[in-house]
């Protein structure tokens, strides 16, 4: 019987003079830990919030819909803060009975808030199953997190109301860090029947109700009194405030109406010299320079057909500049598809591709691109992607690739993107907790967000998820990500800081690492004016 | 009457046309004014305050603002006259052949013309950005068909306002053919409010680019556009380097001045019914 | 002149039809077609055909037509791709928050540009002439979204203030939603102004020069009198046509003060669907607007024809 599982621990800042959030996390948790008698209780607490398309965890990918998600949902396991240690938290107890068996135990008495159609009930081992089967549905128009369990679980038992029994068809090392996702909670069957899906009702068994919800304005939600931690939550109500355009929504912050909001980084310094609290995240979301995709049904062409020419572009790229250029020095320079913070996935600093621009013409020549050639680059419009595809086309021009930037809207660099059709682009990336986030969707066999018909990899990335001994696997994970850096379909050029600031008043609260980690349930107000 | 009478009677617009001067010869000399390459990325320079060797200052991406203006006149110039030439020459098509038939003809088009009124400015503009994509050619499409209807309308009454003058009606009865009458009666009786509408209508459309750069649909980076400068890294470094948007926007600011004042002007002096007030001046 | 307004009403018909026909088939031209928008954004999907199907994109153009438009008469204007919430009642609960923003900022632009106008003719070639008309330019010689953003910006960093970031309906607290809605209605009635003033003074011009002000100059009329009694209403015809000019441009140009201040108005919503491609909303914005807009034409053109004896019977 193995214990739950410990994620190493892995430093995220490489920059010392980045310690701020470090230093908040210390101190925060020893404030909690010390008590919660000094908690108030009330309040509202307004959080900026993000574009939503929908609310259904199973369907959505932007990390606003979490915000709402976070609130009135629970999951069976969920990660701490940095993304290090995984906590108890519909479940609270679990155990890895053997290579393929994983057993949970869920607290019971818990209920779903007392809305219909739910009203209130128990929560059982059946809902458990039935939302883990409907996240891994593969069906049209739905899935986005399929992937995490599709064709990987031989069975899921429930010999009584409250234990659930997973078996996986073969040994797969990933399990657990899905259970913990933010994405993998726990629902009702009853809404989903009665509407369909879940993008505008959100009943859970989560630490509020949701009361009001507009999609392209607020979400409102108030204390639900039956919450089964007893004693949370504090505060009486949440309000997720959207504020599109960002110039607004930090003097929204400034202004004091948003308790917690993500700033701009230009903002910054004025917010900070006001002494409020800003918290540097470095983001689990990196920018990279995609070369053509291609698979068995689309071949590769000239001239990115040729690894020395997507080696060539690799050396010609120096990550330092985008940081400085892109983000005024809020980024930090990456290794691989891994990013560097989550050790020890991430390759050593001495695995780089090194910046040599002698090298890069003398591969294009060697590939016969002698006097360089021309070629179409698509990013979408408007974000800082676009400042990066200028500094991608600067920095080519040196070599003799010229670059033609053809920023479009969003809707057509999805349709672009999905359809694997391009040149080259500049893509935000996805990773997680699980290293193979960052990965087995990029390259993998059945990928989905990028196609590499490199079938070695496909192979390595396939083995990988079967090895259970963490250092094998990681010795695979390195393997994996050196093959990639020397095929170099892609070009890792940062993982951006991002800075979200808290006002004095909200007690209690980390930011976390993961963005899309959204829970307030810790959270009280002191000294909030009405 | 000598310019230098027309320019004292009218000081305003003097000093608009003055202004378009200045515009016009910035744009055509901008490679001999501009101390800088706009578009090369310096990361070593980046958002340094005016000072010598950089007059405005630069940008995020260590580019000179001095030349990023003085090449963004030429963006302007482009997209002003781009636009207004296409507005121009769709709405005089349209109004003349509205003003000068009228009848079933003009019923017609009119409806066409309700049908594109219909729709409010900028929903066609963006219709039709995300139809064509990003690009500078794009916007002065956009801008140009966005401006038809509302000019086709102004050119059309000024035609029926001319039709019924006597020598139109000689000219028809002496069998003159209609092309004919046209192009030697028609257009040049409204020649005058065609200039004023392209005079104002060049202003509309720099601020109109600037909007929709604002929406992320204007003329795509790293073209120095005014607009694309003051509503992108502009806004988002206002408070650290307030440069940045200072003189691009100082610069819509005169360019759009400049052509109402003198629209306005070329207005006034051009319709006689304009000219002096109550106590009777010339 | 009920025949003329009988002949308008019946041309209304036609022209709304070939609006509709007209964003129907743009919509369909925009590259990035919605099925493979939603398939790329909700990964694993693979069956394109299923998806057609389910929003009924694989019958033929006129069929997608026909049935719509026969929905459309009766009141149902489909349900959006993406939320599933039906199109009408979206569009009835942003109305009023747009047709607040316009009527506020028309109220601020006859504020500021009838008066200055005035005025700017009576005195025209002065000083006071020149002071008003470069004020009007200059006013809409700044793009509205920057003085916005320095208005926000300023107030949130001197006074930590900002307007309120929320949207309250006029009903349910008056002041709160002036408080938000204030600042956005005087920036775009500052614009507005400018264009309002150049047409009230040229028009204002004009009738001064009719020789019946002439006659009443001569009689000793005082300057105000004449201005009252005989400027002013000829004056203010061709204001009240562009005003409505103005009116329909501003409900779809709202976009851009909705975005910073936070107002959820039709603009954005438009700009979001097309973004998004969600046809249904798409036309049904457009319908909407369209009919209001050539209704308001119509209803200008009646008043105008009311106002002006020489159309009357045109």
């Amino acid at each position: 019987m193995k214990p739950a599982s410990d994620l190493s621990r892995r430093s995220f800042l490489q920059a010392g003079a980045l310690g701020a959030a470090g230093l908040a996390a210390g101190g925060a948790r020893i404030a909690w830990a010390q008590g919660k008698t000094d908690a108030k209780r009330g309040g509202t607490l307004v959080v900026r919030s993000g574009p939503i398309r929908g609310i259904d965890p199973h369907l959505e990918t932007w990390n606003a819909t979490l915000q709402v998600v976070h609130q009135t949902y629970n999951a069976l396991l969920k990660f701490n803060h940095d993304g290090t240690k995984i906590q108890p938290d519909l479940a609270e107890s679990w155990e890895q009975k053997d290579d393929l068996t994983y057993v949970f135990h869920l607290k019971p008495g818990v209920k779903f808030h007392n809305v219909p159609p739910v009203n209130g009930r128990e929560l059982t081992s059946e809902d458990v199953k039935y939302s883990i089967e409907r996240q891994m549905t593969n069906q049209p128009g739905k899935f986005q997190h399929a992937y995490f369990f599709l064709d990987k679980l031989a069975s899921i038992q429930t010999p009584d109301k409250y234990t659930i029994v997973f078996k996986t068809r073969e040994p797969y090392a990933p399990f657990l860090n899905y259970i913990a996702s933010p994405w993998t909670v726990i629902v009702a069957r009853e809404v989903v029947e009665k509407h369909g899906d879940l993008q505008r009702h959100a009943i859970g068994t989560g630490p509020f109700i949701m009361q009001e919800y507009r999609r392209d304005q607020e979400a409102v939600f108030v204390k639900n009194p039956a919450y089964f931690k007893k004693g949370l939550p504090y505060l009486d109500e949440v309000r997720l405030q959207y504020v599109i355009d960002p110039v607004a929504a930090t003097a929204a912050f400034r202004g004091q109406q948003t308790d917690i909001s993500y700033l701009e980084f230009a903002d910054v310094p004025s917010i900070k010299a006001a002494k409020i609290h800003v918290a540097d995240i470095t983001t689990m979301f990196p920018i990279v320079l995609r070369t053509r995709p291609y698979d068995d049904q689309r071949p590769n062409k000239p001239p990115f057909i040729e690894k020395k020419v997507r080696q060539a572009i690799q050396a010609a790229i120096r990550g330092e500049e985008f940081i400085e250029v892109v983000r005024s020095g809020w980024g930090i320079t990456m290794t691989g598809p891994v990013p560097t913070y989550r050790k020890p996935w991430a390759l050593p600093a001495s695995a780089r591709p090194e910046y040599d621009l002698k090298k890069a013409k003398r591969l294009l020549a060697e590939a016969g691109y002698a006097s360089g050639f021309e070629t179409e680059l698509i990013v979408g419009s408007p974000g800082d992607n676009v400042k990066s595809a200028q500094v991608v086309k600067d920095q080519l021009a040196k070599v003799g690739i010229q670059v033609n930037l053809k920023p479009m809207e969003m809707a057509q660099y999805y349709n672009k993107s999905y359809s694997y059709d391009y040149s080259m682009s500049v893509h935000t990336a996805l990773t997680g907790e699980e290293p193979e986030e960052a990965f087995r969707p990029y390259y993998g066999a059945n990928a989905t967000y990028y196609r590499w018909g490199n079938k070695e990899i496909h192979r390595l990335i396939d083995e990988q998820a079967k090895i259970l001994d963490q250092k094998k696997r990681v010795d695979m994970v390195h393997q994996i990500q050196r093959l990639l850096l020397d095929d170099a379909p892609n070009v890792f050029l940062y993982c951006p800081i991002a800075h979200y600031g808290v006002q004095p008043w909200v007690k209690n609260y980390v930011v976390p690492i993961n963005a899309y980690d959204q829970r307030y349930e810790e959270i009280w107000l002191d000294g909030k004016k009405a | 009457m000598s310019l230098l009478r027309v320019m004292r009677a009218k000081p305003l617009g003097a000093l608009g046309g003055l202004l378009i001067v200045g515009l016009v010869a910035t744009a055509l000399l901008a490679p001999v004014l501009a101390p800088y390459d706009p578009v090369e990325v310096r990361s070593s320079d980046r958002l340094r305050a005016p000072s010598l060797s950089h007059p405005l200052g630069t940008d995020d991406f260590g580019r000179d603002i001095l030349s990023r203006v003085i090449y963004g006149a030429r963006i302007s110039m482009l997209l002003g006259l781009g636009a207004v030439a296409i507005s121009t020459l769709l709405a005089a098509i349209v109004g003349v052949l509205s003003g000068y038939y009228g009848g079933r003809v003009d019923t017609v088009l009119q409806r066409g013309i309700d049908t594109m009124m219909a729709f409010p400015g900028f929903v066609v503009l963006l219709t039709i950005m995300a139809m064509l994509g990003q690009g500078l050619g794009n916007v002065i499409l956009a801008l140009g068909i966005g401006g038809t209807a509302a000019n086709a309308r102004i050119i059309r009454s000024a035609v029926l306002a001319i039709r019924e003058n006597q020598y139109l009606e000689v000219a028809r009865a002496t069998g003159c053919r209609d092309w004919r009458i046209i192009a030697r009666h028609v257009l040049p009786n409204i020649a005058a409010p065609i200039m004023v509408v392209m005079t104002l209508g060049l202003g509309v459309a720099i601020l109109a680019e600037s909007s929709l750069s604002f929406l992320g649909f204007g003329v795509p980076p790293p073209t120095p556009s005014w607009g694309a400068m003051l509503s992108g890294s502009g806004r988002t470094y206002m408070i650290q380097a307030p440069w940045i948007a200072v003189f691009p926007g100082i610069a819509i600011s005169l360019a759009v001045f400049g052509f109402n004042m003198l629209g306005d002007a070329l207005r006034d002096l051009l319709d006689p019914r304009l000219r002096g007030g109550p106590r009777g001046r010339g | 002149m009920s025949r003329y307004v009988l002949r308008r009403l019946m041309l209304l018909v036609p022209t709304l039809l070939l609006v509709t026909l007209l964003v129907f088939s743009i919509i369909r031209l925009l590259p990035g077609d919605i099925v493979t928008l939603m398939m790329s954004e909700q990964g694993y999907a693979s069956d394109k055909a299923k998806l057609e199907q389910m929003m009924g994109l694989d019958r033929p153009f006129y069929r997608q037509y026909l049935t719509y438009l026969g929905h459309a008469l009766q009141g149902d204007l489909g349900v959006s791709f993406w939320t599933k919430e039906p199109v009408l009642d979206e569009i009835l609960r942003r109305l009023p928050v747009s047709l607040e923003l316009a009527l506020l900022a028309m109220f601020f632009g006859i504020l500021i540009a009838v008066p200055t106008g005035i005025f700017s003719a009576v005195r025209q070639d002065t000083w006071l002439d020149y002071l008003f008309r470069t004020g009007a330019i200059g006013g809409l010689s700044i793009p509205g979204f920057w003085t916005a953003t320095v208005v926000i910006v300023g107030a949130s960093i001197w006074w930590q203030w900002v307007p309120p970031m929320r949207y309250t309906p006029f009903a349910r607290d008056p002041v709160k939603n002036l408080s938000q809605l204030l600042l956005p209605a005087l920036i775009l009635g500052l614009a507005l102004s400018a264009s309002i003033m150049r047409m009230t003074r040229s028009m204002v011009l004009e009738v001064l020069r009719e020789d019946y002000v002439r006659t009443a100059w001569a009689k000793g009329l005082p300057e105000s009198a004449v201005i009252a009694r005989h400027v002013l209403k000829n004056a203010m015809i061709p204001v009240v046509t562009i005003m409505g000019l103005q009116l329909s441009a501003l409900l779809g140009g709202t976009v851009i003060m909705e975005s910073i201040f936070v107002l959820p108005g039709m603009g954005k919503f438009l700009l979001d669907a097309i973004t998004w491609r969600d046809y249904p909303v798409i036309q049904g914005i457009n319908l909407f607007l369209a009919t209001g807009i050539i209704g308001l034409n119509l209803v200008i053109d009646v008043v105008y024809g009311f106002l002006d004896p020489r159309i009357r019977f045109g």
